[in-house]
């Protein structure tokens, strides 16, 4: 039994205070004891109800501790559970949880979650996909947020792979991670593990590491790590031997030369295995490398390099035809500030070091009419490089391009054999095409353009920026634009956009900025584009632009997507990752074509529907459980490790935490707070008031 | 009154023919403030062969007489002014027009043909100069400016006189947008029906008329090129480097 105060401190004064002042008043006063009595007792019992006393009976209980079962739901969760087994190790590890939380009977509150799923670092139910990224930090924290009190136990069951545990000193030491799956008893070459940058830049080399392990191998055995671009191309490869604990690894220096994800597969060959993984660098462009060539000077080149120039995102070489061979200067060449164009440094050795080449009213049949040079131009843009031609008396049909084989294919709008350079004037025509700056030729002062090569329509495939509509009525492709492999192409027919700098109002940076800015593929031509990672856990990923063709800043798409393939139909969940990027995992099962088709609509407007098909790898074969990476997990946060397999019945629960006990309350009264207490002092003082009355007191 | 070109060019509308263009590489108008203003029908057929001949370029040889507020001045981006004195003064809204020209790309030249220094076009130049660029003024042009080896190699004198060691200039966000000449850079050109030049260059003769013709090829060059002559000097560094980045190797400093 207990006795307890229920009043705050104020009150239990006044209730002590109340007899002493009752004495104090009563004290020397004529009056029948009897009332005394029955007036103290009133001011006894008014105390009492102000100290508010609570009786209670208290006993000790035993209570459940509350124990979780983190089952990892991530990539290497998707593997066989052991070799031959048919359920996933996710499925096998979520099994045994459930067993083991109905297994422990009253003494345990256990609760199974998976982590992370697609959206939250914990979930009840697994998700549909196996995610990539796993963090268990993140789910450690998520769990000691949910309510229902602190986690006595927290079991993550996993295979150990790639998983990112939390900072040392920031977690409890209430965890016990169990291995799932059963160790490796003979040699087994691990996937390798590429350390790569997050991104790299264009045409700079960066390096990466590759690391993997030849289990139970003696020191020092031979082995081999190789780097394959996607398609299964050889790109570097480094010998290696193993060490004491099996491990070989090689340092890479690669280079890209295409804007955005390039792809590659890292290669370990050791004791006669070989195992495969992929990694992905995003390239990124340090400055945009421009490289332009121009005929004769003309107002026109002076204008478009000053504002390369002038634009310190550009790296500018730019070399201009000063002097024809015929032209005779009459002059020892030592008055002359000329130097020799280095044709074969720059169409040879250097174009790809380039992101875009322009070539300004250039006469290629003087300068570059080797085919070598031609084909190296061809092959910048297959490459990724972009490629603007401006026209002027040299160039087009003019300069005789139609029998440049290989380069007369490259361009993007018809060209005729015959002279095709006119001084006339001519109007343009803007299309809907997001290279184009209709605002540039748009109101009263806008110029009127004289000079352009009369190029025919956009060649097949190509599509038109602007058109013309020249004073004499002919018409056709102003500036048009066409792909080639992984770079395009664009033709700009007059070298007179300097006209549009001439007239003011910023028209000239509106068009070459937007011009420039498709060309280097900073701009692309659809809003959404939809990419995919073959890689296991497969992931697809829509970069979306909004209606100014800007990334979305915030999440404003809304997404309808499927992927179908041997498997059925299933429909990916995306979630934004900020600048217009919505990535998903893509939901099980892997095996053959799959198809993903998108349909994206921006705050309620259409904006793309694209599709794609490929073939996402699914999980290897049985991969043991990385013993080892757990262990160093475990070691430095105070945990401890265990295997899945060994830590069924007795074993469980010597894992689970001792039983504790809670003070529960049995019974309790508060008689200070009885109706009772206030009818008896109402009691006492009707028969204080009758004493009273009755001795012949007021 | 004005030539014959230029009654042709604003008789009919130029969007319709296409003479608001230039029809080569480069073209000269003259910008008209007066009689006392004016170069002789023909002024600038030698040095458009002189052009010709010696670069890749292919001048336009109509030559506009323009008054400042004439919209096709924005057709022409080198203009030049040739005065024995000083011209009228100018409106609000003319230098307001010149102001959009100079922003616009263009290259203006004062021709000070009176063979003399610190005359009263010399004083009319230099004020010009400070109210299409405020906060600008004529300086003379040191002597690694890119002009002086935008073609020729140049040492900066020459013309029919000889009063002016370099012409001047006031820039315009790095580029020599006024150029100012005291040695008349126009005067050379002029050639009799014989071909002998009309007027004698004083006091080297026709060395000194070489000279000037290399420098105001330089001129004509430096207005179609920029400072290209200073990337020329750093592009091998550039290439270098990207060849070098290229090859994993660290960078270079020019």
């Amino acid at each position: 039994m207990t006795l307890e105060l229920g009043s705050g401190w104020g009150l239990l004064l006044a209730a002590a205070l109340l007899p002493v002042a009752a004495l104090r008043l009563f004290r020397g006063r004529s009056m029948p004891s009897a009332s005394v009595i029955l007036r103290v007792a009133s001011f006894l019992l008014l105390a009492a109800a102000l100290a508010d006393p609570v009786i209670s009976r208290v006993e000790r209980r035993p209570s459940p501790s509350r124990v979780a079962f983190l089952v990892d739901a991530g990539a290497a969760m998707a593997g066989p559970c052991h070799e031959g087994a048919a359920e996933t190790r996710r499925v096998c590890a979520g099994a045994w949880a459930r067993r083991a939380a109905a297994s422990a009977g009253e003494k345990v509150s256990a609760s199974v979650f998976y982590f992370p799923g697609p959206l939250l670092p914990a979930q009840e139910d697994p998700p549909a996909s196996f995610p990539r990224d796993r963090d268990l930090g993140a789910a450690l924290a998520w769990l000691s947020s949910e309510g229902g009190g602190p986690w006595d136990r927290v079991f993550v069951l996993t295979s150990g792979h790639d998983l990112r545990p939390p900072p040392v000193g920031t977690c409890g030491s209430g965890v016990t991670l169990l291995s799932v799956g059963p160790p490796s008893a003979g040699r087994r070459l691990s996937a390798p593990r590429v350390s790569a940058p997050p991104f790299a830049y264009l045409h700079m080399p960066f390096r990466v590491f590759a690391e993997s392990r030849l289990e139970n191998a003696p020191p020092g055995a031979p082995a081999s790590l190789e780097i394959l671009s996607s398609d299964g191309k050889l790109i570097s490869s480094a010998a290696a031997r193993t060490d004491a604990y099996g491990v070989f690894g090689a340092t890479f220096p690669l280079r890209t030369d295409v804007l955005g994800s390039a792809a590659y597969r890292a290669r370990a060959r050791a004791g006669g295995l070989t195992a495969v993984s992929g990694f992905g660098v995003q390239a990124v462009r340090e400055k945009l490398r421009v490289l332009y060539l121009s005929g004769p000077p003309s107002f026109d080149y002076a204008a478009l390099r000053g504002h390369l120039k002038s634009d310190p995102g550009v790296d500018l070489v730019s070399f201009v035809i000063l002097r024809n061979p015929e032209d005779a200067a009459g002059v020892a060449e030592k008055d002359l500030s000329l130097i020799p164009f280095p044709v074969h440094e720059l169409f040879i050795r250097d174009l790809r070091n380039f992101d875009v080449l322009i070539l300004h009213a250039f006469d290629l049949r003087r300068f570059a009419i080797g085919g070598p040079y031609l084909q190296a131009v061809e092959s910048f843009v297959a490459g990724g490089g972009g490629l603007l031609v401006i026209g002027g008396p040299q160039a087009f049909g003019s300069g005789g391009y139609a029998g440049l084989g290989p380069f007369q294919a490259l361009l993007p709008a018809e060209v005729s054999a015959a002279p095709d350079y006119s001084e006339e004037a001519f109007s343009v025509e803007p299309a809907r095409h997001p290279a184009a700056a209709p605002e540039a030729f748009a109101g009263t002062g806008a110029p009127q353009l004289g000079g352009l090569n009369l190029l025919g329509g956009p060649a097949e495939g190509a599509r038109l920026i602007y058109g013309y509509r020249a004073a004499s009525g002919a018409a056709g492709a102003l500036a048009a634009e066409r792909g080639h492999g992984k770079g395009r192409v664009v033709v700009m027919a007059s070298p007179r956009t300097w006209m549009l700098k001439s007239a003011g109002g910023g028209r000239y940076s509106a068009f070459w900025e937007k011009m420039l800015s498709f060309l280097d593929g900073t701009l692309g031509l659809e809003r959404v584009s939809l990419e995919a990672d073959e890689n296991y856990p497969p992931r697809l990923r829509l970069r979306v632009l909004g209606p100014d063709y800007r990334p979305l800043d915030r999440d404003a798409a809304s997404i309808s997507a499927s992927v179908s393939g041997p498997g059925g139909a299933r429909a990916p969940d995306f979630y934004f990752r900020g600048g217009g990027i919505y990535e998903a995992e893509v939901p099980p099962p892997f095996g053959g074509r799959q198809t993903v088709s998108a349909r994206v609509a921006v705050d309620g407007r259409a904006a793309g529907s694209p599709s794609l098909s490929f073939s996402p790898a699914g999980p290897s074969s049985y991969v043991p459980p990385d013993l080892r990476a757990l262990e160093e997990m475990a070691r430095p946060r105070g945990w401890s490790v265990a295997r899945m397999e060994e830590s069924g019945g007795a074993a469980l629960e010597k894992l689970m935490p001792p039983p504790s006990s809670t003070e529960v309350r049995t019974w309790s009264a508060a008689p200070g707070r009885s109706p009772w207490l206030l009818a008896v002092l109402m009691l006492l003082l009707a028969a204080e008031f009758a004493v009273r009355r009755r001795a012949g007191r007021d | 009154m004005r030539s014959v070109l230029l009654v042709a060019a604003l008789a009919a509308p130029a969007w319709a023919s296409g003479a608001a263009a230039p029809a080569g590489d480069f073209a000269i108008a003259e910008l008209d403030l007066g009689p006392d203003c004016r170069l002789p029908e023909g002024n600038w057929r030698e040095a458009f062969e002189f052009i010709r001949r010696n670069t890749s370029v292919e001048p336009d040889p109509s030559v506009l007489r323009l008054e400042p507020e004439d919209p096709l001045l924005h057709y022409r981006p080198f203009l030049v002014l040739s005065c024995g004195k000083a011209p009228r003064a100018l409106s609000y809204r003319e230098t307001a027009a010149l102001r959009l020209y100079i922003a616009g790309g263009g290259t203006l030249l004062l021709n000070n043909s009176s063979g003399a220094r610190r005359g009263s076009f010399e004083s009319w130049a230099g004020r010009l100069a400070g109210l299409l660029l405020p906060g600008g003024e004529l300086e003379a042009l040191d002597g690694a400016h890119p002009l002086f080896k935008s073609f020729f190699l140049s040492r900066g004198r020459g013309g029919r006189f000889d009063v002016q060691a370099a012409p001047e200039a006031a820039f315009y966000a790095g580029r020599a947008a006024i150029l100012y000449s005291a040695n008349d850079l126009a005067g050379i050109w002029p050639v009799s029906a014989a071909g002998a030049p009309v007027y004698p260059c004083l006091p080297g003769g026709e060395a000194q008329r070489l000279e000037g013709r290399r420098l105001f090829l330089n001129m004509v060059m430096y207005s179609l090129t920029g400072s290209y002559k200073e990337d020329a000097v750093h592009q091998p560094f550039l290439l270098e480097k990207m060849r070098r980045l290229a090859a994993g190797e660290g960078d270079v400093s020019p």
